[in-house]
């Protein structure tokens, strides 16, 4: 009896170096998951109030969002993934208000004083309806071409009311032999059209804008409980990069919105994982940001990976601290003085933001398909305004 | 900022030693994988994008690709 409990003891004992099971547990910290076929269908819900931010604008918005990625392993070498998207964005009957945070457009128009307080309360009374409804569609391949190279490269088409997009992308993933080590390039484009309707509704015509995105990421293995991940990213836009439908209030008059045609952006993110337990890891992540029209953003975060129930739950919770500084040409409202190029959009003014969220992955799922995912966010901005998300994702296949 | 970005990516990587592949059994733990659902990431970095200037996580080039207004 007392052989057989020490027999039993033995095999529940895992030993610290045991070689990997598969060849899977080799791979260091990389999507290994895009290679094997897998469908997944992902049901995002956003409702943002609008308690501030710009008060010549109303900010509320509320989108359903369901997305589904279909990946397929073609062959020993080739794979492909199909994204498609669409947003519903919903307005309430009478307050015109309708935009996209997760999706597109940033909401807009609308005067200011009593009649926007008029609206707002009138808005809040009024039927939800779909004001207007967007799609994205992104097909990708991808192609190993050594056992530690891969390569993928895909088109993206996006379409919303006033703006229609063409996007190409790319993306080189070169692991070391030893596979501590991974670096990656990558570069999109995209060709954007858009029709230049302005916040009293006059049609300038159409206009374009393009986006040029080369940047590069590496990974490294720091120990055998450690990964370090750093990634730089560069954006050159040209064209129309206002927001046709914003407007800017101040020395008594209402005028668009005017921002330069040209803008370079940084984005510099550094993130961790350690496993500091045997079910948990902690993930930091902080990242700074500099663009040409004069903002300056940074970000810290902190997640926690916890596998609550061995093989069948996963939380995790995360906090997220963000601040920027407004661009150059931000005008506070109630300005003397119209400046040739002016902007009131919040989302370029000076703020911090507080986000918390709690993810759940069930790893049997026991609604539809083979693993299912709850998250839920919440953030509060320095400026009033406010939003939450809910999404709930199912995954068919995608682990060997 | 950048000097401590610096320093802290120095310390990283001069600490770092090469870890032999069965030596790799905790860095393939479920806990440990990056991306699990990509569609609730792009969700959620679609988010940060909209409501800031930034997009604050790797891959994640801001702008271009939709009518943000940022």
């Amino acid at each position: 009896m007392q052989q057989l409990t020490l027999l039993l003891a033995a095999l529940l004992q895992e030993p610290a170096n045991e070689r990997p099971r598969s060849t899977e547990e080799l791979r260091p910290y990389a999507e290994a998951r895009q290679t094997i076929d897998m469908v997944q269908l992902s049901l995002n819900f956003y409702e943002q109030s609008d308690e501030g931010g710009n008060p010549n604008v109303k900010e509320e918005v509320t989108i359903l969002q369901p997305m589904l990625l279909l990946a397929t392993k073609l062959s020993e070498d080739w794979n492909a993934s199909l994204m498609l998207q669409g947003d519903a964005i919903l307005g309430r009957t009478g307050s015109g208000a309708s935009g996209s945070a997760a999706a597109g457009t940033a909401p807009a128009g609308g005067a200011g004083g009593g009649e926007e307080e008029e609206e707002r309360d009138g808005a809040k009374d009024g039927n939800l309806e779909i004001s207007e409804v967007q799609y994205t569609g992104v097909f990708t391949v991808g192609h190993r071409w050594t056992p530690y190279a891969t390569m993928s490269a895909g088109l993206s088409l996006g379409n919303e009311e006033d703006y229609r997009s063409l996007g190409v992308h790319t993306r080189w993933l070169q692991e070391t032999r030893d596979r501590n080590d991974a670096f990656l390039l990558r570069f999109s484009m995209y060709f954007d059209r858009l029709d230049v309707v302005t916040f009293d509704g006059t049609d300038l015509g159409e206009d374009e804008r393009r986006t040029f995105s080369p940047g590069v990421g590496y990974t490294r293995v720091l120990d055998e409980k450690t990964v370090l991940s750093l990634g730089y990213d560069l954006t050159w836009q040209t064209g129309f990069l206002s927001t046709a439908k914003n407007s800017v209030v101040a020395a008594g008059s209402e005028v668009p919105e005017v921002l330069p045609d040209t803008r370079l952006r940084h984005s510099l993110t550094l993130r961790a994982r350690r496993l500091v337990a045997e079910p948990l890891a902690v993930e930091p992540e902080a990242g700074i940001y500099a663009d040409d029209w004069g903002a300056r953003g940074a970000a810290a975060a902190v997640y926690l990976h916890w596998e609550a129930a061995r093989g069948a739950l996963i939380l995790r919770p995360g906090i997220r601290y963000y601040a920027q500084t407004e661009v150059d040409d931000f005008l506070d409202p109630g300005a003397p003085s119209l400046p040739a190029r002016r902007t009131q959009d919040s989302d370029l003014g000076t703020f911090h933001t507080r986000t918390l969220s709690l993810k759940a992955t069930f790893l049997k799922s026991w609604l539809f398909g083979d693993e299912l995912d709850l998250m839920a966010d919440m953030a509060e901005r320095s400026d009033g305004i406010r939003w939450f998300s809910v999404t709930i994702g199912f995954t068919w296949g995608g682990r060997e | 900022m950048r000097r401590v970005l610096a320093l802290l990516l120095a310390a990283g990587l001069g600490g770092c030693t090469d870890v032999r592949p069965w030596e790799k059994q905790d860095l393939g733990r479920r806990v440990m994988q990056a991306d699990d659902a990509p569609l609730e990431t792009m969700f959620q970095n679609k988010i940060y994008l909209s409501r800031g200037v930034s997009g604050g996580r790797p891959g994640v080039a801001a702008g271009g690709g939709c009518g943000c207004s940022n």
